[in-house]
């Protein structure tokens, strides 16, 4: 949600700053801010709003080696000055940086001001405690910061953090110390890098893409001190760790806008380079390969959140049509407080980042209670990539747009494969059936440029566009595998337009959605396969008749729709399992619009952040 | 200085090749011949580079991006409407206001490193020019000594003064511009027109001749330029593909990462296989063949002379030459293609092509057993079923169904 920054051994500091900050202004764009260790004192700069406010007040500021920054996504307190970070100490000596939620805040807020009545908050957040405990911790060891030794240093920062609970990636600097940045992980994301001269700490990995090529991925717990020479790394238990860094798995152009103007309209069109990487290497004519499955299972269960959760339904679809292996499908924050029971069974984890909160805890949840897990994941370096038994990265390069456009089709993918291969496995799907399918997969990618570059597409998505003129309800049906893009193309328009949208099964109907059609409400019944596409069509009639302005979705060889729809979108004809792909980039494409007619930022919605790292 | 890089057209006559990509986005040997151009200007001391997008642009923003990857900083503006040349040109115009001077290139060309560089010499305006075999498709350039004396656009066969045709691309002072903004204004779109008056005004353009301009209009062009960029290829098997020691590749090959060949193939150079392929076993794949990223060559399979684009799947016992296949087109087992001289006229021109195949779009599906006569042209997404014998030209999503 928020995105941590430092830098440390480089002379163009504030400059990196505000260019990882820009890279992280996704996580969270409430206010930032960002503080320098300049000779005797700390140097902070703070701003309400978007990254623009603040680079106004980092003009001119001398220079420094050694500096942190921030970009929040407020949980505790509003979105401030005062509670935008860093944070100091009373005596303005030490500055924190806190992605995460300290959970025992109370208690700690209790013990300061036991400790030490003089202490007066600052700010309504939490992590501004972090900042006291290191004070008081430097006190009580009679340390005189300016002289102290990394040793003494590092054995206080420890005592602070084993007093802490819930998540947090922190980073501190001490003031006249330009020659150091403290950090720790515990279930919030943080990487560090150094290169012997520089280093550089971030909440995630596209925010150095072009800075370093190898970094550092830290487990939970992790601790230490990023000095102008190196990197140390201590373990929970306070062991050294020795680690050898690790390639960054993206280049840096994936992550700019390279003349588009916005990052979602980019990733919508990067979608036909997502499937040809995503089942590379993996689909053949007779086999599925590349990636393990680490347990036959007799039943599955899939956890996911928005967009995630959504792709999981469709694999379900997927995955009991081709091995008739039931599944159970959950929010992940339902599973993880839920009480999972029946026969061991294999756990799904689907997560653009690899490092949403509750997607990871519902992880955790099942390698407690023992059952094999599969990570469907982006993000391949993330936290949820390296706890999982078998990971299948969906290759779809770095996602910064908040509203998840590619990471979905290649989440879909995914889903697609391992129902493929369990089907294998199960001896329900087919050789002649795999042939089949591999030979239109392949000429997916050109459908999907094909559509992209439609004409006549742009110009019916225009025309729907305008059924949205000034309404604040919407609908989405399908039925069957259409569903799961019934419910993404209703997350889709609320998250960026702000229109009220919901999407439903379209047997749903007459049991309750149908009393809010009205008349000129829009409607988009986006096409299934057989005989459940035929009642969708009644469906159409049904609120076509109630006043609602119908926009069916359609494919090529479909003829009936005209006849049911006051706008009929129609794309490539594709395998029965892909097609629904081809109707969400409709579904992306329509709320790009309306959301951009409206004066919406599609890359920055209101009060949402891209990866969901805290409950 | 800058370059501005005109891209903005889709190339109609190429039909279905160009539905979902324009022109320059086209693969040939190996890469979009905008790369080939862009690889061109990349070795002069041009560094910053403006394309002017309208068709299709988003696979071009999506190519080069800020242009790192080219050692070129990137830089792009989209056309409002498709306006013509000179309209393409203001609307780069906006991002190059401070510079005094800018180099003016089609995307659709490909002319060498060493005539540009010829170019930036001059002092003043400047134009690279060509000989041609079919002068009257371009604007006719007259020449007093070095200096241009007059062009004429596309003038009538019989009124032909001179072989020499302008390359679109040239050098332009900014006071150039200025007039050529205002012409804009009144209605003239043409550049060569509005530069043809400014001539008669008095202005001198010096001109540099090439032997190394390549134009692409129709699509037997890009067997043709695809047989001359194909020159290029080195020898480079990426050690990240899977080639089987029982298979022969002789000659200037490149084989990509990924791609899987199997036992028994003959490939004979120059030949360019992208990445992610899967050739063989047993296919045969010789001189001046093309093959992008994601195709799949079946058994017995016999390719010569071909441009095939990217995911194209050709099954077993097919025989494939002189053709141009278009992306994600599916060529059953069995499809035989016959190549000779074709006959074509296109808009009153008669075109005499020494050998020719088939020509498909994007996404076509050729059924068990088909035969295409030479010169066949498909558009995009045409069905033909079994053995149908296929001569002619079928528009897109036309179903071609045999029984006769």
């Amino acid at each position: 949600m928020c995105g941590i920054f430092g830098v440390t051994g480089d002379s163009s500091t504030t400059e990196l700053l505000i260019r990882g900050l820009k890279r992280m202004e996704y996580r969270g764009y409430d206010s930032s801010g960002i503080c320098l260790v300049n000779g005797k004192q700390l140097i902070r700069k703070r701003a309400v709003g978007p990254l623009s406010n603040l680079e106004p007040l980092v003009e001119n500021l001398p220079d420094s080696e050694c500096g942190i920054a921030h970009t929040r996504w407020a949980t505790h307190g509003a979105p401030t000055q005062e509670n935008a970070h860093p944070h100091f100490s009373t005596d303005s000596k030490i500055a924190v940086v806190h992605n995460g939620i300290i959970e025992n805040e109370v208690e700690l807020r209790k013990k300061i001001k036991s400790i030490d009545d003089g202490i007066n908050f600052q700010s309504e957040t939490d992590s501004e405690l972090v900042a006291h405990l290191l004070s008081i911790e430097f006190k009580n060891s009679k340390i005189d910061i300016k002289t102290a030794k990394e040793e003494e240093i590092l054995s206080c920062w420890k005592s602070v953090l084993d007093t802490l609970e819930g998540s947090f990636a922190l980073a501190v600097v001490i003031e006249s110390r330009k020659d150091f940045i403290l950090f720790a992980r515990k279930f919030a994301p943080l990487i560090i890098s150094h290169d012997g001269e520089r280093g550089i700490l971030a909440s995630d990995v596209s925010c150095v893409v072009g800075l370093t090529e190898n970094v550092f991925y830290l487990n939970e717990g992790d601790w230490g001190i990023l000095t102008n020479s190196e990197a140390q790394i201590f373990n929970i238990d306070g062991d050294l760790v020795e680690t050898e860094p690790k390639k960054l798995e993206w280049k840096l152009g994936e992550a700019e806008l390279g003349g588009y103007p916005t990052f979602m309209l980019k990733e919508i069109y990067e979608q036909p380079r997502v499937v040809r990487d995503c089942l590379r290497g993996r689909l053949s004519r007779d086999k599925i390969k590349g990636f393990s499955i680490p347990f036959n299972p007799r039943l599955l269960r899939i956890v996911g959140c928005g967009t995630a959760y959504n792709a999981g339904l469709l694999a379900r679809y997927y995955i009991e049509q081709l091995s008739k292996i039931p599944v159970i499908l959950d929010h992940a924050h339902e599973f993880r407080y839920g009480a999972p029971s029946g026969p061991k069974s294999l756990v799904i984890g689907i997560s653009q980042s690899g490092e949403t909160a509750d997607t990871l805890a519902a992880i955790d949840a099942a390698q407690e209670r023992g059952y094999p897990t599969l990570g469907i994941v982006n993000v391949e370096s993330s936290t949820i990539a390296r706890n999982v038994d078998s990971l299948l990265g969906i290759r779809a390069g770095p996602e910064i747009g908040v509203a998840s456009t590619k990471a979905f089709t290649g989440q879909v993918l995914g889903g697609l494969l391992v129902a493929m291969k369990l089907g294998q496995l199960s001896k329900t799907f087919h050789r002649e059936d795999l042939s089949y399918f591999d030979r239109h997969a392949r000429m997916l990618p050109t459908s999907m440029e094909r559509m992209l570059n439609d004409q006549n597409i742009k110009t019916k998505l225009w025309e729907a566009q305008q059924y949205f003129v000034g309404k604040n309800h919407a609908f989405f049906l399908g039925r069957n595998t259409s569903y799961p893009i019934a419910l993404e193309g209703a997350l889709k328009l609320k998250e960026i337009s702000y229109i009220h949208a919901e999407g439903y099964a379209g047997g749903e109907l007459k049991h309750g959605p149908l009393a809010l059609v009205e008349e000129g409400t829009p409607i988009i019944v986006i096409a299934s396969e057989g005989s459940s596409h035929k009642k969708l069509l009644g469906n159409a009639r049904e609120v076509a008749s109630r006043g609602a302005k119908v926009i069916f979705i359609t494919h090529q060889e479909d003829d009936l729709a005209e006849s049911h729809a006051d706008l009929v979108i129609k794309v490539p004809r594709t395998h029965d399992l892909l097609q629904p792909l081809l109707y969400n980039i409709i579904c992306q494409l329509l709320s790009l619009n309306i959301a951009e007619e409206r004066g919406c930022n599609v890359d920055r919605p209101r009060n949402l952040a891209k990866s969901v790292t805290v409950e | 200085m800058q370059a501005i890089i005109l891209a903005g057209g889709r190339g109609k006559r190429l039909g279905g090749l160009t539905d979902s990509r324009s022109k320059v986005m086209l693969p040939l040997a190996g890469k979009p011949m905008l790369e080939w151009l862009l690889n061109e200007l990349e070795q002069t001391k041009i560094k910053n580079v403006t394309i002017v997008h309208y068709y299709a642009g988003e696979r071009i923003l999506t190519h080069f991006g800020s242009g790192r990857d080219f050692n070129l900083n990137i830089k792009y503006s989209k056309q409002e409407t498709d306006r013509g040349t000179v309209g393409s040109l203001i609307s780069g115009l906006s991002i190059s206001e401070n510079d005094d001077r800018v180099l003016i290139l089609n995307g659709d060309n490909i002319v060498d490193s060493k005539s540009i560089n010829s170019l930036l010499k001059i002092k003043g305006n400047g134009l690279i020019v060509s000989e041609h075999k079919t002068p009257h498709n371009f604007g006719v350039v007259e020449l007093s000594g070095n200096y241009v004396k007059s062009i004429t656009e596309k003038p009538d066969k019989n009124q032909i003064k001179s072989r020499i045709v302008s390359t679109g691309v040239w050098l332009l002072n900014k006071d150039v511009f200025e007039k050529i903004k205002l012409d804009f204004e009144e209605g003239q779109t043409e550049l060569s027109t509005t530069i043809s008056k400014q001539i008669k005004e008095g202005l001198k353009i010096e001109t540099v001749r090439t032997e190394n301009w390549h134009d692409v209009d129709h699509p037997w062009d890009l067997s043709t330029l695809n047989r001359y960029l194909l020159k290029r290829t080195e020898r480079n098997l990426s050690k990240e593909a899977e080639i089987n020691d029982f298979s022969s590749i002789e000659g200037d090959v490149h084989i990509g990462k990924g791609t899987i060949i199997h036992a028994g193939c003959i490939i004979q150079g120059p030949v360019h296989i992208g990445d992610d392929c899967e050739i063989g076993p047993l296919a045969v794949i010789t001189g001046s063949t093309s093959i992008s990223s994601g195709c799949r060559i079946g058994p017995f399979t016999r390719i010569r002379s071909s441009l095939i684009m990217r995911d194209v799947q050709i099954d077993s016992n097919c025989s494939i030459h002189h053709s141009i296949i278009g992306p994600a087109t599916s060529l059953k087992s069995n499809v035989q293609v016959d190549a000779s001289t074709v006959d074509k006229i296109v808009r009153n021109t008669h075109y005499h092509i020494r050998r020719l195949g088939l020509v498909t779009g994007e996404a076509c599906m050729l059924e068990q057993g088909v035969i295409c006569a030479p010169g066949t042209m498909l558009g995009s997404q045409v069905y033909v079923s079994r053995r149908v014998n296929l001569e002619g030209e079928h528009n897109t999503g036309s179903k071609v169904i045999g029984g006769s």
